[in-house]
């Protein structure tokens, strides 16, 4: 009894006072509610019937409930699931490349003992400022690599990124003292084992925000998709997405009411409704990223703390 | 230091030397390709139809049209049917709204071997053109195009014409869009309105008042946007470029002069119309954001909206919204005029990277005979995708509807050929083409038919007029404000923008068409 009550009294001297307590927690209640309200209306949207939304417009509390959108997306289960798969996985297959090549060249370009490191580093950051072009880098792609209609074509093209190059390497060599791979040599370590059994388990926060960038990159991307891939059967779950919202867009604007006739193609357009379903569907697994990496955050902030 | 910084500039002008290297050789590929055209074919085997004496051959051909299920099927039936007449296979390519004109872009800069391609004049044709990546087609429409040259409007063969030469087949279509009303057909019976008696877009109101005080449910006239100022003005000038940019001419028999389209009688007319309209509440309250009024057409509760007609245009929109509609001209006992955006608006080109531009032509040449391959095109496979009910109506197969088909939605009018040969629905009016091609006649070719306006001097003006047009313009449209106090503030706009220049600028271009005609 008596030491609740004086652990209560503790915690009231590091507290903040009720009525701002009250306040920040109003602010942040209301904060949440404005991030999430939107979501859910995506979702009621997606439920509301085609016609009552037409002529009620969006609503929280939908008048007439029906699933015809979720019906009408896996009426064609197959085409879902091989666009989710593609997604699924050029996002874990990129992401793992990704993390690899990215701690394969920041590692070394981050060691004061590596003799080149300043032509390394300047040769990635080279690629920052300035890029090929869109065509010439079409060109390779289809024309010298032959990727198109392959999924290689998705993943190569976001596996190295000079930007998390960067952050790797300035994490590198402020995280991993000398003084560890010092030790590590002594103790007759090979630079290989140096590698993976000494700096990879101490920097799995950048690890994490590295997978977490990059796997975001790959689950969001339908530009690559709309450059290399012809074949409806590779498309991946944002493609599909971007295609009706675009058409839809198109066939609205007045550039096509300049080209007559187009009324006609509207009937294939989905509706306001089913576009609302395939977002929902497009959060999908990758909303669970965030609290898998997190974890590593966490672990790898506590360990990665230089004792002395 | 210095040094350092040497070899930093050093590296930097390398890479800038290289890149343009890069740039420039991906530029020149395009190119030099060299016509390697009619010589293919010494025999001019194409009009003769015997296919042996030709060299087999695939077709590359880019179609803005959806990616269908069964695309691999009617491009399998297709090459049976290539093979015998003109001794070649095709690789169909479909690109629907969302990626074509990317797709386009990217394979003509990358110098794809391409043979036939769809190119409008609303999707950058001229500047292809510019760019030398189309071929000149007049000697190859000459050989091997004569099918075209007898089933098309000679009108046509004017439009894609630059410096003289014709870039471009059109598709034979309707010649000229007319701006009318869409009624809700249950709704015109019940109240026994006559359709035909609308001689001016004034005359509907009446009814939008009696609807507005019997259903009031339905939605007397529904605006998207501000749409039906487009659609109602459409049948007395048309704009060089852009719609929303206010510059262009009247349509007429004589001179054409270029104007400020905002200020026109008929502007003014429809404007004041459409205010009159939102303030006695017959226009929809969202119709500033509105963007997309097919859900609420669909639900059926409208009256009345504006759309481009054709002959057929309600029954194509019945098939498609489920309910009966019917269409009326706004305007009745005016002219008709075609002008060049009428006439290129759906064409199709052969590249400068085809490796036989001749094929390339025949099989545009059959698009304008032969009703099978325009059909298949068009439709699908018959048995499969649709069933004939009569010599030239069709539904779909059995056990086919418009979800489960594999080949359904093309755009028939973007796949180039002769439309009219196109077997026509079983909810359409049989004599649809009949009533199109009286409704071709009656249309006079303006007198500037070929001009097209290359606005490349006023590039900045433009995009100003543009801005201009689409964020100060509109309300007037929507019916938010007042012609008369308003719209001198958007004129100042205007004239800030540089609308003087645009005209002046336009006005000389079209002198200068006028007086190459003439010689």
């Amino acid at each position: 009894m008596k030491l609740g009550k004086k652990k209560s009294s503790t915690l009231r001297i590091n507290s903040v006072s009720p009525s701002v307590n009250l306040a920040l927690n109003i602010f942040f209640s209301v904060y949440c509610l404005m991030c999430i309200a939107p979501l859910v209306l995506i979702f009621m949207v997606s439920i509301t019937d085609q016609t009552s939304l037409a002529i009620n417009g969006y609503s929280f509390f939908p008048s007439k409930i029906s699933f015809d959108a979720y019906k009408y997306l896996f009426s064609d289960l197959g085409k879902l699931f091989r666009s989710y798969g593609i997604t699924i996985f050029t996002c874990v297959v990129g992401t793992f490349f990704c993390v690899l090549f990215t701690m394969l060249y920041a590692y070394p370009i981050s060691r004061k003992s590596f003799k080149y490191r300043n032509f390394f580093s300047f040769f990635i950051f080279f690629t920052m400022l300035f890029q090929g072009g869109l065509v010439p880098w079409y060109i390779l792609y289809t024309k010298y690599l032959r990727l198109q209609n392959n999924l290689i074509a998705l993943i190569m093209p976001a596996v190295m990124n000079a930007f998390y190059v960067l952050v790797t390497k300035t994490f590198f060599s402020i995280n991993i003292p000398d003084s560890v791979l010092e030790a590590a040599r002594i103790d007759g370590a090979s630079e290989f084992r140096i590698f993976w059994q000494i700096v990879i388990p101490m920097s799995t926060p950048v690890i994490a925000t590295i997978a977490l960038f990059s796997s975001l990159n790959y689950w969001n991307d339908w530009y690559l998709c709309l450059l290399y891939i012809n074949d409806p059967k590779y498309y991946n779950l944002q493609y599909s997405m971007y295609q009706a919202l675009r058409s839809l867009q198109f066939l609205t604007s007045s550039l096509a009411s300049a080209s007559g006739n187009v009324s006609s193609s509207l009937a294939n357009v989905p509706g306001e409704t089913l576009r609302m379903a395939m977002a929902i569907l497009g959060i999908g697994p990758i909303v669970f990223a965030y609290p898998f990496f997190q974890r590593y955050f966490i672990k790898g902030l506590t360990i990665g703390a230089v004792k002395g | 230091m210095l040094l350092k910084k040497k070899k930093l500039g050093k590296a930097i002008v390398a890479a800038i030397l290289s890149s343009c290297l890069l740039l420039s050789g991906c530029g020149g590929k395009s190119n030099p390709q060299p016509n390697t055209g009619a010589t293919n074919d010494p025999n001019n085997a194409g009009n003769n139809g015997s296919a042996s004496n030709l060299e087999p051959y695939e077709l590359n051909a880019y179609f803005l049209a959806p990616q269908c299920k069964d695309l691999p099927l009617i491009q399998e039936e297709l090459n049976k049917l290539l093979k015998e007449k003109i001794n070649a296979t095709i690789k169909l390519n479909y690109f629907w709204w969302d990626s074509y004109y990317e797709k386009q872009q990217l394979a003509v800069s990358s110098g794809e071997k391409i043979d036939i391609m769809f190119s409008p004049s609303w999707w950058g044709f001229n500047d292809y053109v510019a760019k030398q990546a189309w071929l000149p087609l007049d000697d190859l429409l000459q050989q091997y195009g004569q099918d075209i040259i007898a089933n098309i409007h000679p009108s046509y063969l004017k439009a894609p014409v630059v410096n003289g030469k014709l870039y471009a087949i059109p598709t034979a279509k309707d010649m000229y869009g007319t701006g009318g009303f869409i009624f809700n057909k249950a709704l015109v019976d019940k109240y026994k309105f006559d359709i035909n008696s609308i001689t001016k877009p004034e005359d509907i109101e009446p009814w939008l008042e009696i609807i507005k005080q019997n259903e009031p449910d339905v939605i007397p006239f529904l605006s998207t946007k501000g749409d039906q100022q487009a659609y109602l003005v459409q049948d007395w000038h048309v704009n060089v470029g852009d719609v929303n940019v206010p510059v262009g001419y009247r349509k007429t028999d004589g001179d054409v002069k270029i104007i400020n389209l905002l200020e026109t009688d008929i502007s003014q007319r429809i404007f004041k119309l459409s205010r009159s309209w939102y303030l006695k509440g017959y226009i929809n309250k969202d119709v500033a954001t509105l963007q997309d009024g097919t859900p609420i057409k669909k639900a059926g509760k409208v009256f009345a909206w504006t759309e481009q007609l054709k002959p057929g245009k309600a029954e194509e929109l019945t098939a498609q919204y489920g309910y009966e509609l019917v269409q009326a001209d706004a305007w009745k006992g005016i002219e008709y005029y075609t002008t060049t955006p009428d006439l290129t608006n759906s064409q199709l080109v052969i590249p400068r990277t085809s490796k036989d531009p001749a094929r390339a032509m025949m099989f545009i040449n059959l698009l304008f005979k032969d009703k099978e391959i325009k059909n298949l095109l068009s439709w699908g496979i018959e048995g499969k995708h649709y069933k004939k009910v009569s010599e030239n109506q069709i539904d779909f197969a059995d056990g086919v509807n418009a979800d489960n088909s594999g080949y359904y939605g093309i755009a028939q009018w973007a796949m180039g050929g002769n439309q009219f040969l196109d077997y026509l629905w079983i909810s359409e009016s049989p004599d649809k083409w009949q009533k199109m091609d009286e409704f071709n006649k009656i249309a006079k070719p303006m007198k500037i038919l070929g001009w097209t306006y290359d606005s490349s001097n006023v590039k900045s003006e433009i995009a100003a007029l543009a801005t201009v047009g689409q964020n100060e313009v509109q309300p007037l449209s929507q019916g938010l404000v007042d012609y008369d106090t308003y719209y001198p503030k958007v004129k100042q706009s205007l004239e800030k923008a540089g609308i003087q220049k645009v005209i002046d600028d336009c006005q000389r271009s079209v002198d200068e068409f006028i007086k190459s005609q003439n010689k």
